[in-house]
């Protein structure tokens, strides 16, 4: 890597930031490139130096961190974050109830192919059945074979659901941890 | 006792050689790495988290070399911080001293 493609890796790890900072950043480092060039330093031992672009750009993000209050900020700053906060609080207000009714929902999904699930292996058993107990069974004129194909077929189609079901109900769980971990951070930098 | 103290270090050796005289960020690189190995990328997100909190200020003075160099400052706030820091490490190293002191003793 060399000095552009290093200032360039920076400047898009710092593309948060805002256009003067980051200008104000990437030109401080290239005066560190010139200044060390006087003493016939090469690119590569500049960039050993400074370190992995990525790694840089981190540490100046942490240490601007914008979010976080600190005494010297306007009380500007301090009511903006306030209605920041307030501003989460109506918006879990209002968004729990829907992740509520999505899992509710969800619930009687399953609670759908538990039932096919069911009726698939009755329809298989049912020739059984009917040698067993030929009262219990009134197949209302369809031939006993098609009923135990049907079962396995609606058993084979729920297992698929069923598969399916499981996918998106794991997707949308590792979701809401990831927004119940975004929204605790939101609360940690602004206090 | 300063718990930040491991983060503090650097601080301290930055305001510390601001105390003594302006310098230019790369010169405090430098300055520092004489004394210990650190990542040179380390000391410019300090300079700047000493900026906005009004530690230091910063100036460009014109170089025969090349471009202008940018100067870092402490301000009166900084030189107060500086001294706070020097407290809190001259604290630091007695207590640390007399731990090992004592348990050298018991041997």
């Amino acid at each position: 890597m060399n000095k552009e493609q290093y200032l360039s890796k920076l400047n898009q790890y710092l593309c948060k930031l805002p256009q003067e900072e980051k200008h104000d950043i990437i030109s401080e480092i290239e005066l560190h490139f010139t200044e060390s060039y006087k003493k016939n330093r090469t690119d590569e031992e500049i960039i050993q130096g400074l370190g992995a672009p990525k790694k840089l750009a981190s540490s100046f993000l942490l240490e601007y961190d914008i979010n976080r209050l600190g005494p010297n900020d306007t009380w500007l700053k301090h009511l903006n974050m306030i209605f920041k906060m307030i501003g989460l609080g109506f918006k879990n207000l209002i968004l729990l109830p829907v992740f509520f009714a999505i899992g509710t929902f969800i619930f009687s999904l399953f609670l759908f192919v538990f039932c096919l699930y069911l009726l698939g292996g009755l329809l298989v058993i049912t020739p059984v059945v009917k040698l067993i107990a030929p009262m219990l069974v009134n197949t209302a004129g369809i031939p006993i074979i098609l009923l135990p194909i049907g079962g396995v077929f609606i058993l084979y189609f729920t297992r698929n659901c069923h598969k399916m079901m499981n996918l998106i109900t794991k997707k949308l769980y590792t979701f809401l941890l990831k927004y119940i971990k975004v929204d605790l951070q939101t609360i940690q930098n602004l206090v | 006792m300063n718990t930040q103290f491991k983060k503090g270090i650097l601080d301290l050796c930055v305001l510390s050689i601001l105390h003594n005289e302006d310098c230019y960020g790369y010169d405090i690189v430098n300055k520092i790495m004489n004394y210990m190995a650190i990542s040179e990328g380390s000391i410019y997100p300090l300079l700047r988290r000493f900026k906005k909190d009004h530690l230091v200020t910063s100036y460009l003075k014109e170089s025969i070399e090349g471009p202008p160099r940018k100067y870092y400052k402490l301000t009166d706030e900084g030189e107060i911080a500086y001294e706070k820091l020097m407290d809190d490490w001259s604290a630091f190293q007695s207590s640390i001293n007399q731990l090992i002191t004592e348990n050298r003793k018991e041997q």
